[in-house]
């Protein structure tokens, strides 16, 4: 469904991403992981165009949508869950939300409503804090606002960029069944871009290792979690 | 005596409201564009100067001339914002803050070979007087309060109850955040910028039909007295602007009236040196960085 071939992003002279290529296919969650300055984060803002390429191609649903404009590459149901939230300080959680229908021009009001009041079914929490603004959150509602948010555009495909980062152990563990219920109530394929391995492959199909600009290992997540090379680098031995 | 303080008072309000019109455009394209501008006082007088050319070289009604600069000052500001902005997204914001500084020079060199280096007059677009006791008020006087009111609804009605206006806003907190649920950020940028630009010129024919003459050469004065009221107010709030205006269009003539009119233009330089020193962040605004 969405394929990246040969991927390259630099930032002067800085090769934050040295050609890679990876597929996720329809209804998967796909898993990349890998360490601090990695290159996860750039491959993702490589593929929703907020940060250009320096070679390489990006497939979606069979059509190239390498140099589409971010906003574009929105319309054709691709969700980024950018890294730290970015969520619109100053805009109350609802307009947060409305936000994130921004590109659903053809939708009717009822059915925005209707959304809307889905979500706060999902989040309670935010119901609760609806007219506070997004700043005003915890770093566990903000995580979960920008989820919300994503999930009223209705994406064919959701990309998280490390939604568990700086969360309690609890709420880590909420978001990361979350998003597997994400996968298989909505039927949304998921990429999950993760330092933290263990959660990630505990409801990942695939994953992908990367290190330095390359992806250096990708495997069925039985083997990733099995092999003794990564247990050691990633998941903490023990 | 009092009559006079009284009639200075009302000066100051009209004088603010314009003040405060010319704020809340600059405020809005400081939001959109996350950066102050140095053009802007030019930009509204070549839009007055506009409306003048339609009336007085063209020939056509007053109102009709200036009603018709507001639109196409609307497109010069996709112009320019082409011109000063559009090219350097990605490059050093100090690049962009210069480039207002040459486009308003050019700016003003251009009009004044187009219109001419004097003051122009412009006749009152409304005409007539009430006399409540010793206290003249002009029909003017009522006509710039109550559009700028009308213009400070509109605009925040847009700003919070319509999708272009959210969006707007949403921009200007975090623009990767925009883009990313599909703010198409080049034309909303470009929208809320030829707004701000609007609002302004606005600001500038009110200005213009008050005192009767318009210059090229106001330009800088007349940003200096924008950028002045919205630091005063919090330069990213636009109740702030507003208040900021009014604020400024009342000390002004009240320090006319205490000591002469050539102390008018002092004022807002010891305002903008004072809040700069002891409150950056204005009245009402959150600490930003210029
Ligand atoms: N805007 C930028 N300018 C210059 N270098 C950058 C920029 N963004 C990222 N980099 C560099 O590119 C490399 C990859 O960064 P990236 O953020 O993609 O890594 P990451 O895998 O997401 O790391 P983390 O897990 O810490 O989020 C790093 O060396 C980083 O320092
Ligand atoms: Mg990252």
């Amino acid at each position: 469904m969405l394929k990246a071939e040969d991927l390259k992003i630099h930032y002067g002279h800085v090769e934050a991403v040295k050609g890679i290529s990876f597929e996720v296919e329809a209804g998967e969650i796909v898993t990349i992981i890998g360490s601090n300055g990695a290159g996860k984060s750039s491959t993702l803002r490589g593929i929703s165009n907020i940060e250009d390429k320096a070679g390489g191609k990006v497939i979606f649903q069979g059509e190239d949508i390498t140099s589409l404009p971010a906003h574009e590459i929105v319309d054709k149901g691709i969700c980024h869950v950018p890294e730290g939230r970015h969520i619109f300080s100053q805009l109350t959680v609802e307009e947060n939300l409305y936000m994130g229908s921004y590109s659903k021009t053809d939708q009717t009001k009822a059915e925005y409503q209707d959304k809307l009041a889905r979500m706060y079914d999902i989040f309670p929490r935010l119901k609760e804090r609806r007219n506070q603004d997004g700043g005003n959150l915890s770093g566990g509602e903000q995580q979960m606002l920008a989820i919300a948010r994503g999930l009223m555009m209705d994406p064919v495909i959701m990309m998280l960029d490390e939604p568990s980062l700086g969360l309690a152990p609890l709420l880590v563990e909420q978001i990361i069944k979350l998003i597997k219920e994400i996968n298989e109530d909505l039927g949304t394929t998921i990429l999950l871009v993760e330092q933290n391995a263990r959660k990630a492959l505990s409801i990942a199909h695939r994953g992908y290792v990367m290190e330095t600009g390359n992806i250096i290992m990708s495997d069925r997540r039985e083997k990733l979690i099995n092999d003794p090379k990564l247990a050691e680098a990633y998941l903490g031995v023990g | 005596m009092f009559g006079f303080y009284l009639s200075q008072l009302f000066n100051g309000i009209t004088q603010g409201s314009i003040y405060a019109l010319m704020a809340i455009g600059y405020s809005l394209i400081f939001g959109t564009l996350g950066l102050v501008t140095f053009a802007y006082g030019d930009i509204v007088i070549f839009g007055v100067f506009v409306g003048y050319y339609f009336y007085a070289v063209l020939g056509l009604n007053l109102i009709l001339a200036m009603l018709l600069a507001l639109p196409i000052t609307f497109l010069f500001g996709v112009l320019v914002e082409k011109i000063c902005y559009e090219k350097f997204r990605k490059e050093a914001r100090m690049l962009m803050l210069i480039t207002t500084v040459g486009f308003g020079i050019f700016l003003r060199s251009a009009s004044q070979i187009i219109f001419g280096t004097g003051n122009k007059s412009i006749p009152t677009l409304i005409e007539g007087k009430i006399e409540i006791g010793n206290l003249n008020i002009l029909y003017i006087q009522l006509g710039i309060i109550i559009f700028t009111l009308i213009f400070i609804y509109a605009l925040r009605y847009f700003l919070n109850n319509t999708r272009t206006g959210i969006g707007i806003r949403a921009l200007s907190m975090d623009q990767d955040a925009a883009k990313l649920v599909g703010v198409n950020v080049d034309k909303s940028i470009k929208f809320g910028h030829s707004l701000g630009v609007v609002l302004g010129v606005f600001g500038g024919i009110m200005l213009g039909s008050f005192y009767n003459a318009i210059s090229p050469m106001m330009g800088p004065n007349l940003g200096l007295k924008a950028f002045t009221a919205v630091v005063l107010g919090g330069i990213t709030s636009i109740p702030g602007a507003v208040i900021g205006g009014y604020i400024l269009g009342i000390m002004e003539n009240l320090a006319v009236a205490v000591f002469s009119s050539g102390y008018r233009d002092v004022v807002a330089f010891i305002i903008l040196i004072i809040v700069l020193v002891v409150k950056p962040s204005g009245l009402f605004g959150k600490e930003v960085k210029f």
